[in-house]
């Protein structure tokens, strides 16, 4: 389309306006002024000849009527050489074509014309009567002619002078009309053709005329009207179509949104089948792990007792007995050591309870609402993370806070998620990992905050981090849905999750309503 | 001047010295065509003082499907010389009508910038 534009500019601007216009007027004229000069020609050739074939006799008739005319004159005349009779001569002389004229009368002669050598003379007698004396007189008058090819040249040169004259007028009057008759419609229509290649598609022809550029003008302006018609009804199409794509374009947004809370809906029935499944696995690894954990609790309690028992009777049997001192004294360190195990024992056996406990309440509670301490779900938590929080300095701050009703099991997934996602980004950091939670409360909240000294959330990446699949970690380390269900589940509860984030470091925000909502 | 504008003038030269029959324009003619048709020069160009230079002048391409390496406007100069010679010197009874053709044609051709001669020539083979 630009393409067509510009080569029509070019054309209009180069080729029509300057020459083309100009041509056709030209090459009219041209032609015309040819045929006019030729048809002049053969008129003048045919009017020459006829004029060279006709002149001797028309010589001879003129010297006859000069010669009548003359004695007429003289017949009027006082019969002198006076300047009256040659005045009344040279009258009737000028009206012929002869060069010279002697006029004999009376024994009077007046010559009139010029003489010159080659001139041709001829001689008429006659006579007149003159009025004055009622006497016939005798009059001789003699003609001298120029050569009749002069004579001849000189009619040729004179009509065809007045030809050149005729055609330069002509000529003028010709590119005149032209321009007004053909090239100025051209014009018209061509400035017309113009405006239409510039997309001006308004303009009309204003020709009111019979001829073919009436008839072309009329159907140029009906073409454009028709182009008019079709351009609006392609515009009306066009803006159809745009619609259309809108609300295409709108229903594959919502059908976007729904498939994306479809498969945010789905990984959170995955993730809690997955916790449901590992909750009832833990349930049961742990009520197996209970019973002979509480055995070998039970037992150490028990073989405690029964060495430092055992210690006693040996020291009481040993005592006063120089050689038993000497045996007391080397089974002592051993009861000792043996003790000291049994406590080591004690402590690792007390803590696999513990933490044994912490699953079992972990998968007990999965979501079932109650009313805990927050801060007990949080202990218990980060008891099951001990071995990844051993990677960095981890600092807790724990307040009074009080009870509310809540999923621990869910609250604990979120909290397992922010942590482990400060862990990540305190060790990527390339600083000394630190991580510090903190739980305080307020009029109205619960607050959770909980601090990784990593390089922080790109801002890029900030908008999206709650949205499903949505990870900055490589692939295979992350799948993108912890922070999105865990913002799920603080909305569940009616909390709101939020963070801050700079180079220095990110702080989550876990806000828990004192009272649940609803 | 212009070629259009020599033609014209030629033309009305040709007219008015045929007119008042004036024989010596006539040799003028004669003469001055053939030393322009002969020597290739142009008289009535006068030096570009305010033009521009010739050699910043944009020479015409050669073109190879010219037969003749000739100007056609050297050879219409040649060519009205001799058509003068024949109608005004040689055969001027016969031929009485054709310095006036001439005239009118070439005063025709400076009006129009359309040469028949010219196209005639081209047509044969001149540049």
């Amino acid at each position: 389309m630009i393409k067509f534009r510009q080569d029509t500019d070019a054309v209009l601007k180069s080729d029509i306006n300057k020459d083309w216009q100009t041509k056709i007027a030209v090459k009219i004229t041209a032609i015309v002024l040819w045929v006019v000069i030729a048809v002049s020609f053969g008129i003048s050739v045919f009017i020459s000849n006829r004029y060279h074939r006709l002149l001797p006799a028309r010589l001879d008739g003129q010297a006859n009527q000069m010669t009548y005319e003359i004695a007429r004159a003289l017949s009027n005349s006082d019969l002198a050489n006076s300047p009256q009779t040659k005045k009344s001569l040279d009258k009737v002389f000028t009206r012929f074509d002869f060069s010279a004229v002697d006029v004999m009368f009376a024994d009077q002669q007046i010559s009139l014309g010029k003489k010159v050598p080659g001139l041709i003379s001829d001689n008429r007698p006659s006579n007149f009567l003159s009025k004055k004396n009622q006497q016939q007189y005798k009059l001789t008058v003699t003609t001298y002619l120029p050569p009749i090819d002069e004579i001849v040249a000189r009619k040729r040169a004179e009509l065809l002078g007045q030809i050149w004259l005729g055609i330069i007028a002509f000529a003028i009057f010709l590119i005149i009309m032209i321009q007004k008759i053909v090239a100025k419609p051209f014009e018209i229509l061509v400035n017309a053709t113009k405006e239409v290649a510039n997309g001006n598609m308004s303009i009309r022809v204003p020709m009111e005329r019979k001829d073919e550029f009436g008839v072309l003008a009329r159907f140029f302006n009906e073409m454009l009207d028709y182009v008019g018609d079709q351009q609006d009804k392609l515009k009306a199409e066009v803006q159809k179509y745009r619609d259309s794509q809108e609300a295409l374009l709108i229903a594959m947004d919502k059908a976007e949104a729904a498939n994306n809370q479809f498969k945010a809906a789905q990984s959170q029935l995955v993730q809690s089948e997955k916790m449901a499944s590992l909750g009832a696995m833990i349930s049961g690894i742990g009520h197996e792990i209970n019973n002979p954990c509480n055995f070998i609790i039970n037992n150490l309690h028990g073989l405690n007792k029964s060495f430092e028992k055992l210690n006693e009777i040996i020291n009481e049997i040993l005592s006063g007995d120089p050689e038993g001192e000497r045996v007391a004294a080397f089974l002592n360190p051993h009861f000792s050591k043996s003790q000291e195990s049994i406590s080591l024992i004690q402590e690792g056996a007390d803590r696999i309870a513990n933490i044994v406990t912490s699953l079992r309440t972990f998968a007990r509670s999965e979501g079932s609402l109650q009313d805990v301490d927050l801060n007990d779900v949080i202990k218990s938590t980060l008891r099951i993370m001990n071995h990844l929080l051993a990677k960095v300095d981890f600092k807790e701050e724990y307040s009074d806070i009080s009870l509310i009703e809540c999923s621990p099991a869910r609250l604990g997934q979120v909290i397992m998620n922010i942590v482990a996602n400060g862990i990540y980004a305190a060790e990527k950091s390339g600083r000394r990992p630190i991580l510090s939670l903190k739980t305080y409360q307020t009029s109205e909240w619960i607050n959770v905050e909980i601090f990784d000294n990593g390089s922080g959330i790109p801002p890029e990446a900030q908008k999206n981090i709650f949205d499903p699949f949505y990870t900055t970690k490589p692939v295979g380390e992350g799948t993108g849905l912890g922070l999105s269900i865990s913002f799920n589940i603080m909305k569940e509860h009616g909390g709101i999750l939020d963070f801050q984030t700079s180079s220095n470091g990110t702080t989550f925000f876990m806000r828990l309503p004192t009272k649940p909502k609803g | 001047m212009s070629e259009t504008l020599f033609r014209l003038v030629l033309g009305s030269l040709l007219i008015i010295f045929q007119y008042f029959d004036f024989t010596y324009g006539f040799y003028f003619l004669i003469i001055y065509l053939a030393a322009e048709g002969i020597l290739n020069a142009r008289f009535t160009q006068f030096p570009p003082i305010f033009k521009k230079t010739q050699k910043d002048v944009k020479q015409p391409e050669q073109n190879t499907k010219f037969k003749i390496n000739f100007e056609a406007t050297r050879a219409l100069r040649l060519v009205i010389a001799i058509f003068l010679v024949l109608s005004t010197l040689t055969f001027k009874t016969d031929l009485w009508f054709f310095p006036w053709f001439m005239g009118f044609m070439l005063f025709t051709s400076g009006i129009t910038s359309i040469c028949p001669m010219q196209l005639l020539l081209k047509r044969i083979g001149f540049r």
